[in-house]
């Protein structure tokens, strides 16, 4: 069994720490307040970002060889700063993601993927061969195009999967532990196939978005009565990325475009037109009936992006919910109001 | 006959409401404690009572606000913003816009005409902004929270009030006694703290006019005042504001058996 490497944006390439013969692990943070992690990094923070080092600084995480950490926001730039010292195990390596997608951005991405490669290789004391790394590319590939096909099956009707199915299907694919993990994700989705489930049709068809979704969010949504049809979170679908032409040649180049083209995130400020077009695909494709969206405390990111989606339901004439939380699990009563209120406006 | 009950399980008050055909036959407002489903049921009893109803002859009851969920023996349960919406639109039809302002929370409620919710803002998590931010100021200057409205019209001007913060507004509140402002004034900058905050929200959902206001904080008329003046229109007051939520409930329970 390979060591593991902590990750947290969904804007690190998994397949290079694959190739390498290490483990990814996603941290997805913990539940409750974040007294340690307040130690040490400011009150005004992305709760996602506090919870993560907290669940470190509490030794709550399996063993790893190391955490890639992607500057790709201004709280990932303070984590960077932090984990090292306070984070507590293996190497920090940090990778810079750029803000657009255009070819200057794609090069100097797929720059820093080599640069990241290298210091992974260096701690996992081999080389990667190029072969290997596309060897890891069609891997992971192959995994997200059945979640994809699976989620295209749930958007035309042929199949009913709750979004909670789905998120806890997801979570722990991305933070499989085991030697088996690579597979873990076709197992679970294989699962979900078989699973019986509650027939959600006739309920209101509900996008979530936001920057990441807590767990417990689209199981709560459908308790009080909606129905959870598309995740907008790097935690949800935009982790499946997107399908890209197969290059022959660099792999970080493919990498770069496989990642800067995929679904875009709410930090890709200069990549909005893109984001809108995504959304009204989305709206179309799974016949959204209505939208709510998660802030998270803090992050200017999708505080932005909310008014963005605001303009962009506007123009479509879909209801929007925003909701606001600190990632603690703690807003449940404050959010069911609000829920319930817009699932009786339908 | 038909006769319906709504109830509203507010953090500070519960109100039961008891309609016979359409028309109020009895109204009560209590305290909250720890026993909702206790207290929801004296409530409902005592408007009962009231009314001269027994509680056999009742052929629905619809619980609201954020206790709802602790009522065992209502028929639904449904949210404080489609019960003001619909509470709202039994007295003035033609109402665009819904400022109701509670104990625990504040929410501007857009209207179709049909009386269908179109759209809602609520506050965030805090309590800025609502009945429980005045009751927290009340204890400060030493007043009941029901004398606040009237003081604040009596006072030239309103002091500065800049945080609204309950906790830093407290404190903004003691030093402004200590520096010897009258309280009228400092009752009248709470209130237009509150205001200020309230058509914000107001702003941010697209208000229209006609409006008007629910909820134990419409009873405040220094409130009220402050309100117009930052939205600059006219806000409708029904005679007991505080029971409107109780009656859009009891409402809906008596549409569910149309």
């Amino acid at each position: 069994m390979g060591a593991l490497i902590g990750w947290f944006c969904h804007y690190t390439p998994v397949e290079i720490i694959t190739a390498l013969g290490f483990i990814p692990y996603r941290l997805l943070g913990r539940e409750g307040n974040t007294p340690r992690a307040d130690t040490y990094l400011v009150g005004n923070l992305c709760p996602y970002v506090k919870s993560c080092l907290e669940t470190a600084i509490r030794q709550e995480l399996p063993p790893l060889a190391g955490t890639v950490i992607a500057r790709s926001c201004n709280a990932m730039i303070h984590l960077a700063s932090t984990w090292p010292r306070y984070g507590g195990q293996g190497a920090t390596l940090v990778l810079d993601v750029p803000r657009r997608l255009d070819e200057e951005a794609v090069l100097y991405y797929s720059q820093n993927l080599r640069r990241l490669a290298g210091e992974l290789a260096w701690l996992g004391e081999r080389q990667l061969e190029d072969s290997l790394l596309w060897q890891a590319i069609d891997a992971w590939e192959e995994q997200r195009s059945y979640w994809r096909g699976l989620l295209a099956a749930r958007a035309r009707g042929e199949i009913c999967l709750s979004g909670s199915d789905v998120m806890a299907w997801l979570d722990g694919w991305q933070t499989c532990a085991t030697a088996a993990g690579r597979d873990k994700g076709q197992a679970g989705s294989a699962a979900i196939e078989q699973q019986s489930r509650p027939d959600f049709r006739g309920r209101p068809r509900l996008m979530l978005a936001g920057s990441i979704l807590p767990a417990e969010l689209p199981a709560l949504i459908e308790e009080w009565g909606g129905w959870s049809v598309f995740e907008d979170a790097c935690n949800g679908r935009r982790f499946l990325l997107a399908e890209v032409a197969r290059e022959t040649g660099d792999p970080y180049l493919h990498l770069a475009r496989l990642y800067l083209g995929g679904p875009p995130c709410p930090r890709m400020v200069a990549d909005q037109t893109r984001r809108q077009q995504y959304w009204a695909g989305v709206v179309d494709d799974y016949q959204i009936d209505g939208v709510i969206y998660h802030v998270m405390k803090f992050c200017d990111a999708a505080i932005y992006d909310f008014r963005a989606m605001k303009d962009f339901c506007d123009r479509r004439g879909l209801p929007l919910l925003r909701l606001d939380g600190d990632y603690t699990g703690g807003a449940r009563g404050q959010w069911q109001t609000r829920v319930e209120a817009f699932l009786e406006m339908f | 006959m038909t006769v319906t009950a709504g109830l509203d399980l507010g953090s500070l008050t519960t109100k039961a409401v008891v309609i016979r055909d359409g028309v109020i036959a009895g109204s009560v407002v209590m305290k909250s404690g720890v026993q909702s489903e206790d207290i929801a049921w004296r409530a409902l009893k005592a408007a009962l009572d009231q009314a001269g109803i027994g509680e056999e002859q009742v052929d629905g009851i619809v619980a609201t606000g954020y206790g709802r969920v602790r009522v065992p023996f209502a028929h639904h349960k449904v949210t404080e913003i489609t019960c003001h919406a619909r509470g709202i639109y039994h007295l003035w039809p033609e109402v665009a816009t819904v400022i109701d302002i509670g104990g625990q929370d504040s929410k501007v409620i857009l209207l179709d005409r049909g009386g269908k919710v179109r759209d809602f803002v609520m506050n965030e998590k805090c309590a800025a902004g609502t009945g429980r931010f005045l009751e927290v100021m009340a204890r400060s200057l030493e007043v009941n929270v029901e004398e606040m409205g009237e003081l604040s019209l009596a006072a030239p001007r309103g002091a500065s009030i800049s945080s609204m913060c309950t906790v830093f507004a407290e404190s903004e509140v003691v030093s402004l006694v200590a520096e010897g402002r009258p309280v009228a004034e400092i009752i009248r900058g709470l209130h237009e703290a509150v205001a200020q905050r309230v058509a914000a929200m107001a702003s941010r959902v697209g208000w229209e006019e006609p409006v008007a206001m629910t909820g134990g904080v419409a009873k405040n008329r220094g409130v009220v005042k402050s309100l117009e003046d930052n939205l600059g229109t006219a806000i409708r007051v029904p005679p007991d504001p505080q029971i409107i939520g109780a009656l859009g409930a009891a409402l809906l329970a008596a549409d569910s058996k149309k």
